[in-house]
């Protein structure tokens, strides 16, 4: 049987963030912690090396998301999921060029999120 | 040992002895800085010109005027009489520039014909003439000045047909050459206008930049104000929005028998709320980025009181908040924060007829930290109690939203009631749209 996969949610709004682990601990998941800005879930990632990483694209202070996904992802091998209040072209391009897992625009669907779990975990089997 | 350096208000000062009592008798002088203007900058350089030519006025007239009155020439009140007249028109306020240029000119004029009359071609009336021309062109227009050059060739030529005709006799000039006067005479004339016209084109030319600055800045205003309602309208229609929310969960919990279920859907809709008011301060406030806390705060809690059917007098309020406003980004945050801890101190530190005292105080701490007091008189809380981790009274919520949202701190204390002491940076975010951008 798998492990349950380690979670780490980059997400400065409180209860979105909540929401967000609350849904994923029911899909099975570990939830490592909360995390509001760029710097931490940076030094958080190393530390714990998460499998999924729901990354907000603003946060507070001077990393923003996905800034802090293009560290994580040269020395951690998770995948990233994620997460904004605006879908502007030049965000997404932005984003997209991290490959992400996942682009989630809020308000997004929390019953989407078990899909792209599974996503996650049939790429994580291929390369296995 | 090393020389103390002299405070900076002194030589302040010192500096401004010399440099703002001159900007501002010009400032008195030009009027208000409504400085895209060409008006204004002609005025600015009129002041500038005319206020040294009064101080250089003032050290050369008036001591050569004295000495050659007191030698017995008239030259000295044909100096001096003029120049008399001019200061008086350049400071008095009342004039418009064009007029008094027009006296500055015109009293030119006579210096230079007195010039010429006294001391002939040799004497300097070209520059009186010259000067006359380049200062209408500035300040009055290019019609004047080019009619004055005119004038002014004019009066030279005649001064030379009178020559030639024995007329008048210019005693101190031997050998009066009447071609090279005439060359002399047209070249000026001829400098006078080329100095006009390019005068002219300029003023014209940056008349015509400050317009077209002025309607842009005019358009941009317009621009601002047409984004300042559609921001209003936009925060006016998320209160409507969450107010249409909130109608609806309590509809729906007025349905509810269970007490639990009522309890969670009134905590869920004084949250929205408390979000609401947000918004709603916004779009009623001047400045539609920041609210101020002393006005929201009272409201909130007013709203709170009423949401959980508080009877008057039963609890007194302490509200202590000067000078603190918050951007949308925290004030959410932080407005979530005392809707949470308010709500537990109305929901259980006053049970039955108790009653007691709530005090919040907030203000601006050193840097850009804010600091929120928030306190009762109640009961308490059990032996043991750990609020950060508590799910029954949902301080958990609060505790996660003031260390992970407002990365700010807390502290409680449960001596004779609860206090909170909450400490926040003010504002958390870059600009938004930044990292979108």
């Amino acid at each position: 049987m798998d492990r349950p996969k380690k979670v780490l949610i980059v997400e400065d709004e409180t209860m979105t963030a909540m929401a967000l682990a609350s849904r994923l601990r029911d899909l099975g998941c570990a939830v490592i912690d909360l995390t509001a800005t760029g710097e931490e879930a940076v030094r958080k990632a190393k530390a714990e090396r998460p499998d999924i990483v729901f990354m907000d694209v603003n946060l507070p202070g001077d990393m923003d998301g996905i800034e802090a996904a293009e560290i994580i992802a040269k020395s951690v091998p998770a995948s990233i999921v994620f997460i904004s209040g605006y879908s502007s072209k030049a965000a997404h391009d932005r984003a997209v060029a991290c490959s992400p897992a996942a682009f989630l625009v809020k308000p997004f669907d929390f019953s989407a999120i078990g899909g792209i779990l599974a996503s996650i975990g049939d790429s994580f089997r291929r390369t296995k | 040992m090393a020389r103390a350096r002299s405070p900076a208000g002194s030589e302040r000062h010192r500096g401004s002895l010399f440099a703002v009592l001159p900007a501002r008798l010009i400032a008195f002088y030009v009027g208000p800085a409504e400085r895209n203007t060409i008006e204004y900058w002609q005025r600015f350089v009129f002041y500038v010109i005319t206020f040294t030519g009064i101080v250089a006025g003032t050290l050369c007239v008036v001591p050569a005027s004295i000495w050659l009155a007191s030698t017995g020439r008239p030259s000295g009140i044909a100096l001096l009489v003029p120049y008399l007249v001019d200061v008086s028109f350049i400071l008095a306020p009342r004039f418009a520039i064009r007029t008094k240029t027009v006296v500055i000119a015109a009293t030119f004029y006579l210096i230079g014909v007195y010039s010429l009359v006294v001391a002939g071609p040799e004497g300097e009336s070209g520059i009186w003439f010259s000067v006359s021309v380049l200062i209408l062109s500035l300040f009055v227009g290019f019609r004047a000045s080019f009619l004055t050059a005119s004038f002014n060739f004019v009066t030279g030529m005649t001064f030379a047909a009178l020559h030639a005709k024995g007329l008048i006799g210019w005693s101190v000039l031997r050998d009066f050459k009447f071609f090279s006067w005439v060359v002399q005479c047209v070249n000026i004339f001829l400098m006078d206008l080329t100095f006009a016209t390019a005068n002219a084109i300029l003023i014209r030319g940056v008349g015509e930049s400050f317009r077209s600055l002025r309607a842009a800045e005019a358009k941009v205003r317009g621009f601002l104000a047409e984004k300042e309602t559609l921001i209003r309208e936009i925060y006016h229609r998320s209160k409507n929005n969450m107010q249409v929310v909130s109608s609806l969960l309590t509809l729906r919990s007025a349905k509810l028998t269970e007490e639990s279920s009522k309890a969670a859907f009134t905590d869920v809709v004084n949250k929205i709320g408390a979000m609401s008011l947000v918004h709603q301060k916004l779009y009623e406030s001047q400045d539609l980025s920041n609210i101020d806390m002393a006005d929201y705060v009272g409201d909130l809690v007013a709203l709170l009181l009423s949401s959980y059917g508080v009877p008057p007098g039963k609890i007194a309020l302490g509200l202590d908040i000067e000078g603190a406003s918050l951007p949308i980004d925290t004030a959410i945050p932080c407005a979530l924060v005392i809707s949470e801890l308010v709500s537990n101190s109305l929901k259980y530190a006053f049970p039955g007829d108790r009653v007691g005292r709530i005090g919040i105080s907030m203000r601006k701490a050193e840097g850009d930290f804010m600091e929120l007091a928030i306190s009762d008189d109640g009961v308490g809380v059990p032996e043991g109690f750990t609020p950060s981790s508590d799910k029954k009274m949902g301080m958990e919520t609060a505790f996660t939203i003031v260390t992970h949202q407002l990365q700010g701190s807390i502290d409680f204390s449960s001596r004779g009631g609860v206090a909170y002491r909450i400490r926040f940076r003010r504002n958390l975010y870059r600009e938004r749209v930044r990292s979108d951008g």
